[in-house]
């Protein structure tokens, strides 16, 4: 009877500790940035369980469309090489897209322009497939954007501002036989 | 003395471990299992390019891009065809979590399957996917198989055919996974508050209608938008002050260390209440992928008796109306 007893608490117990570590770890790893003293413990709780939350995958931010939006509105293009010009080959925005793959596509397109460029290459590498290319052809993905405003007086009549876009050659791609 | 720590050794122990019902859980794993499910199922014509080694992150440059302490995923160690096969698989289980059936195995293999894609496929992860990795840990964690499984559906089944049925009890589970679940919401929305509060637009009200405009995720056409934008400060504004509501669900059980002991189940369900009308915004006027479906997957996790009680109240007071209506 004691045995059992015994046998209970420490598994109650156990499940009390795991349960303080694991909100513990969270919190760590969602603490906001500071300064001082406060973030000198931060960075010593995030030491401390990052190894947790990055093994198991609990890794988390939330700043989604924060701090500000993202005001930059890019419609994106790819392009294919014909003696000195381009010819566009594939629009990649909202209306052109399949629904099942607009939001993931645009996801990768929208990180590649902020961030990852060096995928670009491997990105388009799919379309000399897809658009049955000969090897040897070039290809380039294209933003085209335009810098939405941050007042409400012009949000409301964005139909008849028709704001400029800008053109931006994100990367390259020359097709390779396969 | 031995009387003051027994009673706070039973506070403790009524803390973590007082039973509640186990229905919120299991509904959180089928609607888990639904939402990943259908996250994952619209990758399928996209499975090479996205998470295969020839694909937009080539497998050699895994270590070069991803982060490289602390990281697993299968996908980085095998072949175009073996992506192809976790994927069949991933579905697979995925579905038999939604259906409950094998449950707790079934439920890890396809955690570490579901973990594996998202550690490799970084790129093109979004909030949704976050939320739906850290709603699976605490699924596992959980006794989320006590209801609503394949196992409980035949067994009712098999009762109904005998002649007398006997109701069963309802299943009921310990209080902590809708503990550990509950601090991970209450931190998801207070640090979207604290970013959003370090933005312009969110103070001058812009921000939705910048949303609203936006041609990477906009289901509304410009000139809806347009006429829509006027909204857009009472929208925003709720949308930080809902957010950083959550807070106080902590807050306030806190106040019985000094004697005040005021119950947040009706803040809490008019907080779930304010998130089904921000995520369901989100998800009529945006494509944000299955966001929205995630974030409603977590709230069935946060029902508890009382909050199943207050919905059948509501329905109850919402069937009556509806009735007196037909009449009159």
């Amino acid at each position: 009877m004691v045995a059992v007893s015994l046998r209970k608490c420490f598994l109650e117990g156990s499940i009390i500790v795991f349960c303080l570590w694991h909100m513990g770890a969270v919190a760590m790893h969602l603490l906001p940035e500071g300064t001082g003293l406060y973030s000198r413990i931060a960075a010593r709780g995030q030491a401390m369980t990052s190894p947790y939350i990055l093994s198991l995958s609990q890794w988390q931010k939330w700043s989604i469309f924060a701090p500000d939006p993202l005001v930059r509105d890019s419609l994106f293009r790819v392009d294919l090489q014909r003696g000195e010009s381009w010819e566009p080959v594939r629009h990649l925005d909202y209306d052109h897209l399949h629904w099942t793959e607009r939001e993931k596509e645009l996801k990768i397109l929208s990180n590649m322009e902020s961030a990852w460029y060096g995928l670009v290459p491997y990105y388009l590498r799919a379309y000399c497939d897809s658009l049955h290319l000969e090897s040897g052809s070039v290809l380039r993905l294209v933003s085209h954007f335009h810098i939405l405003p941050g007042e409400l007086s012009h949000l409301s009549h964005m139909a008849f501002l028709q704001l400029p876009r800008e053109e931006v050659v994100l990367g390259f791609s020359t097709c390779t036989p396969q | 003395m031995t009387a003051f720590f027994t009673h706070i050794g039973t506070r403790i122990h009524l803390f973590w471990f007082r039973p509640v019902t186990a229905s919120g859980f299991g509904l959180m794993r089928m609607a888990f299992g639904a939402t990943t499910l259908l996250n994952m199922s619209m990758q399928w014509r996209n499975v090479q390019r996205y998470y295969g080694p020839h694909g937009i992150l080539p497998q050699e440059f895994v270590s070069l891009a991803l982060r490289p302490d602390w990281r697993f995923s299968l996908l980085d160690y095998i072949e175009a065809w073996g992506t192809d096969c976790l994927y069949v698989l991933l579905l697979v289980t995925l579905a038999l979590v939604m259906i409950g059936y094998g449950t707790r195995i079934i439920l890890a293999i396809s955690l570490f399957l579901l973990y594996s894609f998202h550690e490799y496929g970084i790129i093109l992860l979004d909030g949704g996917d976050s939320l739906l990795h850290i709603i699976g840990f605490i699924l596992l964690l959980s006794p989320s198989y006590k209801t609503f499984t394949m196992h409980h559906l035949l067994r009712r089944l098999r009762k109904t055919r005998k002649a007398r049925v006997k109701r069963e009890p309802p299943a009921t589970m310990s209080i902590w996974p809708y503990r550990l679940l509950l601090w991970q919401m209450v931190w998801i929305y207070a640090t979207a508050a604290h970013y959003k509060m370090d933005g312009a637009l969110w103070y001058s009200g812009s921000a939705v209608a910048v949303v609203m405009h936006h041609g990477l995720f906009s289901r509304l056409s410009i000139s809806v938008a347009d006429t829509l934008a006027f909204l857009s400060p009472v929208i925003t504004w709720f949308t930080v002050f809902s957010q950083l509501s959550w807070v106080l669900l902590l807050l306030i059980p806190m106040l019985a260390w000094i004697g005040l002991r005021i119950p947040t189940g009706g803040l809490k369900r008019f907080l779930i209440f304010c998130g089904i009308l921000v995520h369901g915004g989100i998800m009529l006027s945006m494509d944000v992928g299955t966001f929205s479906l995630a974030v409603f997957t977590s709230y069935f996790g946060l029902l508890l008796d009382e909050d199943f009680a207050a919905l059948r109240w509501w329905r109850k007071k919402i069937c009556r109306g509806c009735s007196a209506l037909r009449r009159s």
